[in-house]
């Protein structure tokens, strides 16, 4: 039996794959242990967790867009996220004394640790923004991402050129929460980084204890139901998307209900065929809808599609747009931009992917490829397999199949 | 081209794409909410119809720079590379 550490950032849509994959390491009897802040893993995993505190830091939810974000996520959370938790993930290492880590793509802290300490250890990437390179035409802002690794590495006092690694990309293994058919192959982060050992297990879906309780009588099974969620915008965001979100509903009565994921407060009186809920059971809910509207979050983009249900996407940030993009050229999907649609273009949008059966019909092909991917049981699998060869006996293994 | 016609021809490119009016101090991502799909179709249009490669502007910005860029620049950008080229 092995020891797993998973490093996590205090963010819902990366603990989720990550739990999937530990619960199923867990049930092979292997010793599953956590870093991250205390206050966002405890409520998620449960009282028995064995959970290495970083501390927690308020990140208040970014309201910019696009390269705005990129700048954002960057300065606001990896860098400063990465120097606030380093010595607690180190310090976690040392007495947890995993046989193997597991850092997700963006807590670098996971990756310098790992690298320090001469463990074996994978990345977890929960975004397709890391191994799609979406700026690939914009060399200065390539340019300015290599700066802020290399100022990661100049904090925990390593010099990025003996790294030998990129910090986004164990050399190890990579777990991506995706399949060709939905993102293509990995295409490198950088020039030269290595993508060899880059594992599209498909989305890593798991236990979910703490769902909330949802009102079951109130779907009418006569009519298609459609979700629509607001995800974790910052509220002035939110509101604008509510608003929209209402108008477009308003003439469809009568042809489907929705269930909008947004704070009940800011919509006070909706009308009969709208259900507000702050927080919704999604994966027992996922296989009774016809439709999902959301901002194109790898996670809900994933569950979506692994029901065979085809999507509208209104993507804002990180790797939103990338995530609306590849939805629409799978056919499965449809993206409408957020700053500008119209609550007649989103009812337009709604109304297609419910009638027009080549969205369900490819969302159902990238769901079929998820299942084949294998998800938390292909994960926990190449997590095995990388901890049955320790780096010191890759070598000679690899040297003797060389020798055929 | 002068740069009256440069930037009539940036505004007309945006309003098409975005489908709604545009002004010069519109920044391209927080007010219009161009994203790169969008930003490719922009610089097909301004190709097309003004002969400029706007990836030479997008290629020589930081990312400061980017955040920031507004139609007016985009503009400018325009009516200084046709300033540039030979009178055809």
């Amino acid at each position: 039996m092995s020891r797993f550490l998973f490093v996590v950032p205090p963010l819902l849509g990366h603990l989720q794959p990550a739990r999937g994959i530990a619960s199923v390491l867990a049930a092979r009897g292997h010793q599953i242990g956590w870093v991250g802040s205390e206050s966002v893993l405890r409520p998620v995993l449960g009282d028995d967790a064995v959970i290495h505190r970083t501390g927690s830091r308020v990140h208040r939810p970014q309201a910019d867009s696009g390269i705005g974000s990129l700048r954002s996520l960057w300065q606001e959370f990896i860098v400063s996220y990465t120097k606030f938790t380093r010595r607690a993930v180190a310090q976690a290492v040392a007495e947890f004394a995993p046989d193997v880590l597991v850092s997700d793509q963006h807590t670098p802290a996971g990756a310098l640790a790992a690298y320090q300490a001469g463990l074996p250890w994978a990345t977890l990437a929960c975004s397709t923004i890391e191994l799609t390179r979406p700026y690939a035409g914009l060399p200065r802002v390539e340019a300015w991402i290599a700066e802020q690794l290399d100022r990661i590495c100049a904090a925990a006092g390593v010099n990025p050129a003996e790294l030998g690694f990129d910090l986004r990309c164990s050399p190890h293994l990579v777990l991506w929460q995706t399949t060709p058919e939905l993102a293509g192959p990995p295409v490198p982060p950088a020039d030269g980084v290595e993508v060899a050992q880059v594992r599209q297990v498909g989305p890593c879906l798991g236990p979910r204890d703490d769902d909330p309780p949802f009102d079951w009588d109130w779907l009418d099974d006569a009519l298609p139901t459609v979700l629509l969620t607001t995800g974790t915008l910052a509220a002035e965001l939110a509101g604008s998307f509510v608003e929209r979100a209402l108008a477009a509903l308003a003439p469809l009565a009568g042809q489907l209900q929705a269930v909008l994921v947004a704070d009940p407060a800011t919509v006070p009186d909706p009308p009969p065929h709208v259900l507000v809920a702050g927080r919704v059971p999604m994966l027992a809910l996922l296989p009774r809808l016809s439709a999902v509207v959301c901002h194109g979050g790898l996670n809900t983009v994933n569950e979506a599609l692994w029901f065979g249900v085809p999507l509208v996407v209104t993507p804002i940030r990180h790797d939103q747009p990338v995530n609306a993009s590849l939805v629409a050229a799978a056919g499965a999907g449809i993206r409408l931009p957020f700053v500008r649609f119209t609550p007649d273009q989103l009812a337009g949008a709604i109304r297609t992917v419910l009638t027009d059966d080549g969205y369900r019909a490819a969302a159902r092909r990238i769901g079929d490829s998820f299942a084949a991917a294998g998800g938390s049981v292909a994960a926990a699998n190449h997590l095995e397999g990388l901890a049955e060869t320790m780096p010191t006996n890759r070598e000679p293994a690899y040297a003797e199949s060389e020798r055929g | 081209m002068n740069w009256t016609n440069a930037e009539q021809s940036v505004l007309a490119a945006l309003s098409a794409i975005t489908g709604r009016g545009v002004s010069a101090t519109d920044r391209l991502e927080a007010d219009l909410g161009l994203d790169s799909v969008e930003l490719a179709e922009l610089a097909a249009r301004l190709r097309e119809r003004c002969g400029v490669e706007l990836i030479d502007l997008l290629r020589s910005l930081t990312v400061d720079e980017l955040v920031g860029l507004t139609v007016g620049r985009v503009a400018e950008f325009v009516a200084v590379r046709q300033a540039m080229e030979p009178i055809r």
